[in-house]
């Protein structure tokens, strides 16, 4: 069976997961939170409401500087709707930036090659979809063994596949 | 400050696997061990937090940085330029210059070889056969075992005197519905053998599914080179860590006197010993073997004949990505559990290679989700579709059987040198025929497996990938015009020179090659127990 977050803590005792949560955290971001055009912006890409503006701030500052091209694209996708879904039907000037804010919050990664940086482990998109399922790399989920249990995905994250 | 030690009655040059498990057994024999390591200790914890912040996670180098006065080769973001690559085609090793060695980011996938591994030249025709044979060994495999906590199955092909010393891992559902999904095609998928915890042992947890084998387990469920570094200092050898050896000098008979390390701010140390050992990775050891030349060796140590650094081996491999038609949730538990196991030998290897085909049960999300954004998915879409192709995602990937060729080889740049104005390694490397006909066919049993799989958005990727299993390049054997080291592992130039490292094995077989190495230093160690009680 596959434990609960809740359950897997108490499996593993809850300091000892919040101590493997703490140590991975990274230093407090010195950038300030994200601007309401760039959350707007990371929602609309994304698709998660529930985005955390302290990583949007270091994403942001990273990328920085291209509030113009911000207010460009969010008008773009505003007028797409909830039509939008994919990156192909924007402006081919606009691919770029929209490719790096969506790149930066589903995989944790700003830029490319030696200008790649990270910004988020735990808080990358990427892991939410089957967070009931697979296991943050180097975390643990619960006891030894659990991989030969039967699956029972949660039952919310089952609407979605 | 304490004076370094200049003088032990085993000197072992490299703190790996290897060096680590025989220093342990010589220690306990009471035999005094000096290892000395080129790189510096590392911590786990700082490891782990290496990766977690790590642009490149798929890289298992990436979270090890290269110290200054021993660097290793690094590819992300780009090629560090340490390991010089003269093709034709790319040898891409990653390998650690740290104490404790490169098992720092091994799978802990322990096999033994099949008996036919080893007598590949009079049964098929191709190759070489080795010195000795898989009985020889078989009781140091066992040994082997034991010291790492190794469980299996039943059915490897490679026979056995004893059980397995623990239990063998569960199977993951994914590697579960992977059998059984292909056991109708005719292919024998079995659980790997794996010095990875599946009970408490040793004073080390069991494997409790970090999904992270590779670049580093967290929890050290896995036997590593630092686990057997910990055991031979705990067992009172010693470990000089940062002491780069760039020299092995010889005396007028021509057996090891010294060998000279520098330290990270140069200086430069002498170190006796009554026996060497030459345990520093398969590139490094003949690059070091190269570069110690004199008047009497103007080839360099043990290298009369010129075979050092030659008939370098990996397992090339390649693979295929695809979409099963149900979902199979990868990424559950360790990072590699099963394989398919029958296709490993037989009368085609006079033809083409032999194969293991491994199943992959990693986390499929970077891969998943850098396929979809490249294709360009995003807004509600991709939420939905990651967890749907991350339900059905995958991976099989192949290991070839490389025959031993003189030409592909480890050489010392000399007109490129490091920080500490060591000669950097240099490589030459070209695949046969004989592994490009096995590429094809294993290109067919994907396929086929996909079929069985109702497999879609089948991607192969042919293009060979190195695996870190380097071998050949201390080749072992009885004539000393064709090898480096003789049935005991002894130099064939130099009665008190030995030499632990997979580089001596004398074929690659389709197996991880650690087991091997460490059965024949559990081996090697019971010669130099012999040599000094005897001597």
């Amino acid at each position: 069976m596959i434990l609960s977050r809740r359950s897997a803590m108490t499996a593993i005792g809850v300091t000892g997961l919040t101590g493997l949560i703490g140590c991975s955290r990274l230093p407090a971001p010195l950038a300030p939170v994200a601007s309401a055009d760039f959350m707007t912006l990371s929602r609309r890409l994304t698709g998660y409401d529930d985005l955390d503006a302290t990583l949007g701030g270091r994403i942001q500052a990273i990328i920085g500087g291209q509030d113009h091209a911000f207010a460009a694209l969010l008008h773009t996708l505003s007028t797409q709707g909830a039509a939008f879904r994919s990156l192909t039907s924007l402006p081919p000037a606009l691919q770029p930036l929209a490719t790096t804010i969506l790149r930066a919050w589903q995989t944790g990664v700003v830029g490319e090659g030696a200008k790649a940086q990270v910004v988020s482990y735990e808080d990358t998109l990427m892991y939410r979809p089957i967070d009931d399922v697979c296991v943050l790399p180097t975390y643990a989920r619960g006891e030894p063994h659990y991989w030969a249990q039967p699956l029972s995905p949660s039952p919310s994250h089952r609407d979605q596949a | 400050m304490t004076t370094p030690p200049s003088s032990a009655t085993v000197v072992i040059v490299g703190s790996g696997i290897a060096a680590s498990q025989i220093a342990q057994k010589l220690q306990k024999a009471g035999i005094d061990v000096l290892m000395l390591e080129a790189g510096p200790r590392i911590e786990r914890w700082r490891i782990v937090e290496n990766y977690r912040n790590s642009p490149f996670k798929d890289d298992f180098q990436s979270p090890y940085p290269p110290s200054a006065h021993a660097p290793h080769p690094q590819y992300s973001p780009g090629d560090n330029g340490y390991f010089v690559q003269y093709g034709p085609e790319p040898y891409k090793a990653g390998y650690l210059r740290v104490a404790g060695g490169t098992t720092w980011h091994w799978s802990a996938q322990a096999w033994r070889l099949l008996p036919n591994d080893m007598k590949l030249q009079s049964l098929y025709g191709v190759g070489r056969d080795w010195p000795i044979s898989y009985d020889d060994l078989e009781p140091y495999y066992y040994e082997a075992e034991v010291e790492m906590g190794v469980g299996g199955p039943v059915d490897t092909g490679s026979p056995r005197s004893k059980p397995y010393p623990q239990p063998e891992l569960p199977l993951s559902t994914f590697d579960q519905a992977f059998k059984a999904g292909v056991a109708s095609g005719g292919y024998h998928v079995i659980t790997e053998p794996a010095a990875r915890n599946t009970l408490p042992f040793d004073d080390r947890p069991a494997c409790c599914g970090n999904s992270n084998c590779m670049p580093i387990c967290p929890i050290e469920a896995q036997y590593t080179g630092e686990t057997a570094l910990r055991k031979a200092e705990a067992a009172g050898a010693t470990l000089q860590p940062n002491a780069v050896v760039y020299r092995i000098e010889h005396d007028e008979k021509d057996r090891i006197a010294a060998v000279h390390y520098k330290d990270p701010d140069g200086a430069t140390h002498r170190v006796t010993g009554k026996l060497f050992v030459l345990a520093a990775n398969a590139i490094e050891t003949p690059k070091l073997m190269m570069i110690s030349r004199s008047d009497r060796f103007p080839n360099g140590i043990g290298n009369t004949h010129d075979n050092v650094g030659r008939n370098l081996m990996d397992h090339p491999g390649t693979s295929v990505t695809f979409l099963a038609k149900e979902p199979m949730w990868p990424g559950r538990g360790p990072m590699r559990l099963s394989c398919i196991n029958n296709l490993r030998d037989g009368a085609f290897r006079s033809d083409y290679s032999a194969m293991k085909l491994n199943v992959g049960n990693y986390s499929p999300l970077r891969a998943v989700s850098n396929y979809l954004l490249s294709k360009g998915v995003a807004g509600p879409d991709l939420p939905h579709m990651v967890r749907d192709y991350a339900s059905r995602w995958v991976v099989v990937n192949s290991f070839f059987d490389i025959l031993p060729d003189p030409d592909n080889r480890i050489v010392p740049v000399w007109g490129q040198k490091d920080a500490m104005g060591i000669p950097k390694p240099g490589v030459h490397y070209r695949i046969s025929d004989y592994i490009n006909r096995a590429r094809d066919v294993a290109h067919g049993h994907y396929d086929r497996i996909a079929g069985l799989l109702g497999g879609t958005n089948i991607r192969h990727s042919d293009t060979y990938f190195n695996n870190n299993h380097i071998m050949g390049t201390l080749i072992m054997g009885n004539d000393p015009r064709d090898s480096v080291v003789d049935a005991d592992l002894r130099s064939h130039d130099h009665e008190n020179l030995f030499i632990a490292s997979s580089g001596v094995m004398a074929s690659a077989g389709t197996v991880n090659c650690t087991l091997t190495l460490a059965a024949l230093s559990m081996r090697l160690a019971d010669r130099l127990i012999d040599e000094c009680r005897h001597a």
